[in-house]
């Protein structure tokens, strides 16, 4: 009975986050629209109740990035070094001085720094197809879980109805095993097309101020395999269903 | 199946319905049904020793194999 109850909410849980997926990825095709067409700015923060900040909506499109630097061997107090990062990893007695350097311990030193973020854009309101294909890129993925998790609702309120073994449990771990694997392996082929470096923008910079910022790979990256592991996993529990719905149907019919 | 239940037969002799047994061996109707109508893939010898103790039966009057390809007999 409990176990029962706990699937019952659990499947609510899942099914209203599958809602509230679906309705930002509504809210942010719509904005990417009203920018896209002209009818209005791109707006990056929407209230989901006006008047108020409870629920807020923030999307703005971005592409990775990222900055990496070499970590000077020694910091020279009285002329530090421009083409590396002055900084030391200090021991529990503090930095080694010999004047004029501050110098690391000797068992263990920083070397380089690698930072990795997010590049995020704004453009004036009528067509471009970068910002396009990152809209249209969010959206889907936002739809893409919002299905994973209607599917999980579904799935859990059929177990809280029935015995879990059923053909229904079965069926949804399948399409949610087959939709992860897919949408992981559709990803990247999608991005080969819609990626900043299909539509040819790159990444000029000037000086050598600044944190040395780069755009992350300008193409896309393969599939995340943790996912595909996830979805084949997925797959696999279904088959574990499978037997445990025909042992099910053993034991139910035998009298 | 090549097995055929004969269960209906012997309650039409003793002249008991399905609910009278159901109520004396202590299973649901609904199980008795399963095994009536032929769609039990197994049958345990408890129930089958209370069946038979109540209808004062043996096993055979119950369960009688058929050949599969028996003129009148279709595949289940």
């Amino acid at each position: 009975m409990r176990r029962t109850r706990t699937f019952a909410v659990t499947a609510w849980v899942a099914l209203a986050a599958a809602v509230g997926t679906a309705l930002a990825g509504a809210v942010i095709a719509a904005t990417g629209i009203i920018g896209l067409t002209g009818w209005g700015d791109y707006d990056h923060r929407v209230s989901l109740l006006p008047g108020t900040d409870l629920v807020e909506l923030r999307y703005q499109p971005s592409w990775e990035v990222r900055a990496a630097a070499e970590v000077c061997p020694r910091i020279d107090l009285d002329h530090p070094d421009r083409s590396c990062e002055n900084v030391i990893l200090r021991g529990a007695d503090g930095p080694r001085q010999e004047k004029p350097y501050l110098l690391p311990e000797e068992d263990l030193r920083a070397v380089a720094a690698e930072l990795e973020g997010r590049l995020l854009l704004d453009a004036e309101p009528g067509w471009n197809p970068l910002v396009a294909s990152l809209y249209a890129m969010t959206v889907l993925g936002l739809l893409v879980v919002a299905f994973l998790l209607a599917q999980l609702g579904l799935l859990l309120r059929a177990a809280s109805r029935d015995a879990p073994f059923t053909d229904q449990v079965v069926r949804r771990l399948r399409v949610m095993g087959v939709t992860l694997i897919g949408w992981e392996l559709l990803e990247p082929i999608l991005w080969l097309f819609l990626s900043p470096k299909a539509w040819d923008y790159g990444f000029v910079r000037a000086g050598d101020q600044g944190m040395g910022l780069e755009l992350g790979s300008m193409e896309p990256g393969g599939p995340q395999l943790t996912l595909v592991a996830v979805g084949a996993l997925l797959l696999l529990l279904g088959q574990v269903f499978r037997r445990g719905v025909h042992l099910e149907d053993e034991q139910r019919l035998t009298v | 199946m090549a097995i055929d239940i004969r269960l209906d037969h012997v309650l039409l002799d003793r002249r008991m319905t399905l609910t009278e047994l159901a109520d004396r061996v202590g299973i649901t109707v609904a199980n008795l049904s399963i095994l009536k109508t032929g769609k039990a893939r197994a049958v345990r010898l408890a129930t089958l020793d209370a069946i038979c103790r109540e209808l004062d039966c043996q096993p055979g009057d119950l369960l009688v194999h058929v050949a599969d390809d028996a003129p009148g007999r279709t595949s289940r």
